[in-house]
């Protein structure tokens, strides 16, 4: 099993395991980090002899003009290193570019709200193996990936468990915890929260980052699970690993060191 | 630029039509899918109430559609299907073929290539998450033929995508109701759990929050008040936004509100008529009046799909 971290500063991975360093970002494109920061992460990585991944989020089309410059330095710096994409336009950028290409946990789409877990156990099999699987448990999708150079799939570690099996599509696939991501949002509940004409608004405006200010713990009777609200996006903690992972194609972990947005 | 509206039964086609749809749009839930998966798990993000219940009735749907000119369109927008879903989807396509319906919204990859031997065209729903030029490249290549733009864009950035991309596909932008919180694409909550969660969605529950790196109690009291404020956001007009959409090469309108009574459908259709037919020579105060008369409230930036 190969063990990544995605990290957020070096000061995280004190006293972690690695084979792997996740960088980036996966939810906001006004958080994708600078060229700057990225060349300061490579040579960490190149330092520690450990394989590097950079993390992409959901972008418009500033942020792919932003994305195609961080790539052209991952071209000369960490040529065939791999880009992990959440978005098609993304994975369309990065196809044409000859990086190494892994469906992230946002397009390789699992249902994920805890509040399923009031009646799972009510439901039909058909339905539990369903809650169970993702977009790319379908061998139509996996056989797409294949074809189009897709070599990882990656998944969250869902409260419902994970019946996938990855182990003849050709693919390999990778599980993140404990931080699920629940849902993702552009009209961020945090832009302007601490100034009085925040508070009444909402929609997709410029922001001064309170999210690097600002974290919520959202909890009711209604949803069994403590929620994140971590900048943009919701999380849920689940630490429990579903057995027999490498039997079915999941080859690594990758353990998340802090909700990173 | 013309109406796509949202359409539950056989019996409110005609009504749809005549008060100015050109378009509609619809889901089919039959009772095997249903056995199998409950309204949890629905092909197409609705449940029983906002769904026709057999291709039966879509064919019924198509024709009267058909006999006033007008095209219809079937909802296969799940998030994703699974490999036990593929057989049950594939009959569902081609049953829906059987029908002559126009169209097919979709998002999931190997459907949408499933679907480059379908006659009618491909529209990609919001759920595909378009939110850049190179999205609606990557689903043109695939044969896509309409994309249906995220809720999760700006009205310059619309504008801009719109004007970047005017020749490659049709576009079509949410007008009127059900605005998302949080991106449909990525969301990975539950809508129909059971009888709570159908009334109180997940993203809606008035949550105790806890702020975390704060202990400047006005600023607190300032957070709170702001998420209450988002949590009672409806997000249901861009009257205004309509005007400039048309002018940057938009053609498509969509109203949601599958599952609203065949009344409010009218109203909405008569209201985003009578913006487009006005364009040209209406201004955005105009179009508030207008609101206010085929509303009888303001409306406000609380309810604006596009605010700025």
């Amino acid at each position: 099993m190969e063990k990544a971290v995605f990290f957020k500063d070096q000061k995280s991975l004190e006293g972690k395991e690695y084979d792997r360093l996740y960088y980036g970002n996966e939810f906001c494109e006004r958080l994708i980090p600078s060229i700057d920061d990225i060349k300061k992460v490579i040579e960490f990585v190149k330092d520690k002899r450990v394989n590097f991944s950079f993390v992409t989020p959901y972008v418009t089309d500033k942020g792919i003009a932003d994305l195609e410059r961080i790539f052209e330095v991952l071209k000369t710096k960490v040529p065939g290193c791999e880009v992990i994409v959440n978005d098609w336009g993304v994975f369309r950028l990065v196809d044409r570019m000859g990086f190494n290409i892994v469906i992230g946990r946002l397009l390789n789409k699992q249902k994920k709200g805890p509040e399923i877990m009031r009646k799972f156990d009510s439901l039909s099999e058909e339905s539990k193996k369903f809650l169970q699987s993702c977009a790319f448990d379908n061998g139509l999708n996996q056989e797409y990936a294949v074809k189009k150079g897709i070599t990882r799939v990656e998944l969250d570690n869902i409260f419902t468990g994970i019946s996938s099996d990855f182990s003849k599509s050709g693919l390999k696939a990778s599980l993140y915890y404990p931080y699920i991501y629940i849902t993702t949002t552009r009209k961020c509940k945090l832009n302007s929260c601490d100034s009085i004409r925040g508070s009444q608004r909402q929609g997709i405006f410029a922001c001064k980052k309170e999210c690097t200010k600002y974290q919520f713990k959202l909890k009711h009777d209604l949803m069994p699970k403590e929620l994140l609200q971590i900048g943009n996006t919701l999380f849920a903690y689940n630490d429990t690993l579903p057995i027999k992972l490498e039997e079915r194609g999941i080859d690594r972990l990758v353990f998340i060191t802090e909700p990173i947005i | 630029m013309k109406i796509v509206a949202p359409l539950d039964n056989v019996a409110e086609t005609g009504a749809l039509l005549k008060g100015g749809a050109d378009e509609i749009f619809c889901g089919v839930l039959t009772e095997r899918w249903q056995k199998l998966y409950s309204d949890i798990i629905p092909p197409n993000k609705r449940g029983m109430e906002s769904n026709l219940h057999s291709f039966a009735e879509l064919a019924k749907v198509v024709n009267i559609a058909h006999s006033y000119g007008k095209k219809v369109a079937l909802t296969l927008n799940a998030p994703f299907y699974s490999d036990e879903q593929v057989e049950l989807v594939k009959e569902q396509v081609s049953e829906a073929v059987k029908t002559d319906v126009d169209a097919i919204i979709c998002s999931d990859p190997w459907l949408i290539r499933f679907l480059q031997e379908f006659k009618g065209e491909v529209h990609i729903s919001t759920i595909g998450v378009s939110l850049n030029s190179e999205t609606i490249s990557f689903y043109k290549a695939l044969g896509a033929k309409r994309i249906i733009l995220p809720r999760h864009l700006s009205h310059d950035e619309i504008v801009e995508l719109s004007k970047k991309n005017s020749n490659k596909v049709d576009l079509e932008i949410f007008g009127l109701n059900e605005s998302c919180e949080n991106v449909d694409g990525y969301c990975g909550f539950y809508h129909r759990v059971d009888e709570y969660n159908k009334k109180l969605f997940s993203c809606r529950i008035p949550y105790d929050i806890e702020i975390i790196g704060s202990k400047n109690m006005s600023i607190n009291r300032r957070i709170k008040t702001r998420m209450d404020h988002i949590r009672s956001c409806s997000s249901i007009c861009g009257g205004c936004s309509i005007p400039e959409f048309k002018n940057a090469g938009l053609s498509f309108i969509k109203i949601c509100g599958r599952g609203m009574p065949t009344s409010y459908k009218v109203k909405d259709i008569s209201f985003i008529r009578f913006v487009i037919d006005n364009t040209d020579k209406i201004t955005k105060e105009e179009i508030k009046k207008k609101y206010l008369e085929v509303y009888g409230r303001q409306c406000s930036l609380k309810d604006c799909y596009y605010p700025r």
